[in-house]
């Protein structure tokens, strides 16, 4: 599998089929048992990852979180970048003093989001992370997402398994199945940039969704529907 | 507003029933002061042993004071150490909780003999019984540990230090508070204790000296103020611990003071 530089990919699967697992392959929490995973600049890359929940440290303010990872790159780009990057989530300056708890969960996920571009990702992988939220919040924040890529352009792998949500963020969707876990097939989609929330009542994109549906099913075995 | 006044009102109303009833039985018994003085015996005593009494109670407050400070930060240090590696806590965890079983009354005189009679003994006393809350709560706090925040700093390659003054140690402060609280009211326990075996030579005689000494001369009314300081001591110094944790958990997520 190959995934074009400033591409967006996002990997569509049944819970268990190892979606997961190659996000975190990719990032290098996870080590393979076999194969490999080359970046085309070579060496280490730029990783950053969000995840399934938004794992805040709650001593923390918001500003404060999201300052941590240059904290721990002892990477002193300060605050103008920390600023940059919670505008750029739609966090506005009311609640950069603000802790985790007093924040609605999508707000929670911005903060996580933003911590993750503060370091200037050259890969964003995004592990289900719009999942426990509700379908509004979802959906705002898949536009805000597309938004937020399109000003990065940062190569970005998000794993979900919401058909609607692959295809309305993917430039690729990469269908999974599971027992073994792999890549079944890879679809192209074709929906023009920048993809705005009219997008989702338009028959090119409802006529997607039902496509890679079936191609989802159709590449299920029947214990994983059970 | 109304039940704060009630959670001191019907205390003080049963405090002041038991005392009438105390009294009234002294009285219509006729029992001996040396066997249970009356309230008022113990009052007298609170006005003309004053002097002896709050110097008593400071010698003691200082024991249990200075040795609750020395567990609570040896204690942490001895949890950092326990987190940094699970080959050094599982080595030393058993003697820690040997520590903590070994009866008290039992090592104190031990302790008098390698240390001699005076402060520094009763101190050692209050350290080994208040130590062994903080040891553990903070070593909880600082290995549980949330998956993603430990992915989180495997993320950005933190340090060994990065991890332990960037989450472990934050993440073990609700923690620690609450070893501190329950150590506060055993190093009041063990500066009597220490004073007890221990407090005999020091200038300034610590109340469980007063305990042991007036126990032995039939003093009871002595007796009963002394006992009546100590507790009221404990009181205080988890009152105090308490506030300031009060103070210190602001910032953390759960607030322990709503208990």
């Amino acid at each position: 599998m190959d995934i074009p530089s400033g591409g967006f990919l996002t990997l569509l699967g049944p819970s268990g089929c190892g979606k997961s697992t190659i996000l975190r392959l990719i990032a290098g929490l996870t080590s393979p048992t076999d194969g490999d995973i080359q970046f085309n600049e070579g060496g280490t890359i730029n990783r950053s990852f969000v995840f399934q929940d938004p794992t805040l440290l709650p001593w923390r303010t918001v500003w404060q979180n999201v300052a941590l990872p240059l904290a721990l790159r002892d990477d002193s780009n300060g605050n103008g970048q920390i600023e940059d990057v919670l505008k750029l989530v739609g966090l506005d300056s009311t609640h950069w003093q603000k802790y985790p708890r007093a924040l609605s969960g999508g707000m929670r996920m911005r903060v996580s989001i933003a911590r993750a571009l503060v370091t200037n990702p050259q890969v964003l992988l995004l592990d289900e992370p719009f999942a426990a939220l509700d379908e509004l919040r979802r959906q705002q924040l898949n536009e805000d997402l597309l938004a937020i890529w399109a000003e990065q352009k940062c190569t970005t792998v998000f794993v979900t398994h919401n058909v609607g949500e692959a295809v309305f963020l993917g430039q690729q969707v990469a269908i999974m199945q599971s027992d073994p876990g792999q890549i079944a097939e890879t679809i192209a989609i074709s929906l023009s940039q920048p993809r705005t929330a009219a997008l989702r009542t338009e028959q090119e994109y409802t006529e997607l969704v039902t496509h890679v549906s079936s191609q989802l099913y159709r590449h299920q075995t029947n214990e994983a529907l059970v | 507003m109304n039940t704060k006044i009630n959670r001191i009102l019907w205390p003080a109303i049963l405090f002041i029933v038991l005392v009438a009833l105390w009294a009234l039985a002294v009285r219509f018994f006729d029992v001996k002061a040396y066997i249970l003085p009356s309230p008022s015996d113990v009052l007298d005593v609170f006005v003309t042993e004053s002097q002896t009494l709050k110097s008593a109670t400071l010698a003691t407050a200082a024991a249990a004071g200075l040795g609750f400070l020395i567990s609570v930060i040896a204690g942490v240090s001895i949890a950092i150490l326990f987190s940094q590696s699970a080959l050094i806590r599982m080595s030393c965890y058993p003697y820690a909780i040997f520590l903590q079983t070994m009866p008290i009354v039992a090592v104190a005189p031990l302790i008098v003999l390698w240390f001699g009679f005076g402060f520094q003994s009763v101190t050692t006393v209050v350290v080994i019984i208040s130590l062994f809350p903080i040891i553990t709560n903070a070593t909880t706090g600082m290995t549980s540990l949330e998956q993603g925040h430990v992915e989180l700093f495997e993320l950005y390659n933190a340090s060994r230090w990065q991890l332990l003054f960037n989450l472990r140690l934050p993440n073990a402060v609700p923690h620690i508070v609450t070893g501190a609280r329950i150590s506060s009211g055993l190093a009041v326990v063990g500066a009597i204790v220490g004073e007890f075996f221990a407090g005999a030579s020091d200038k300034l005689k610590g109340l469980g000296y007063y305990v042991q000494s007036t126990g032995l001369l039939l003093k009871t009314d002595m007796l009963f103020a002394c006992i009546f300081l100590s507790a009221a001591l404990g009181v205080v110094l988890f009152l105090l611990v308490s506030l300031i944790s009060r103070g210190v958990l602001r910032k953390w997520t759960f607030d322990l003071n709503n208990n």
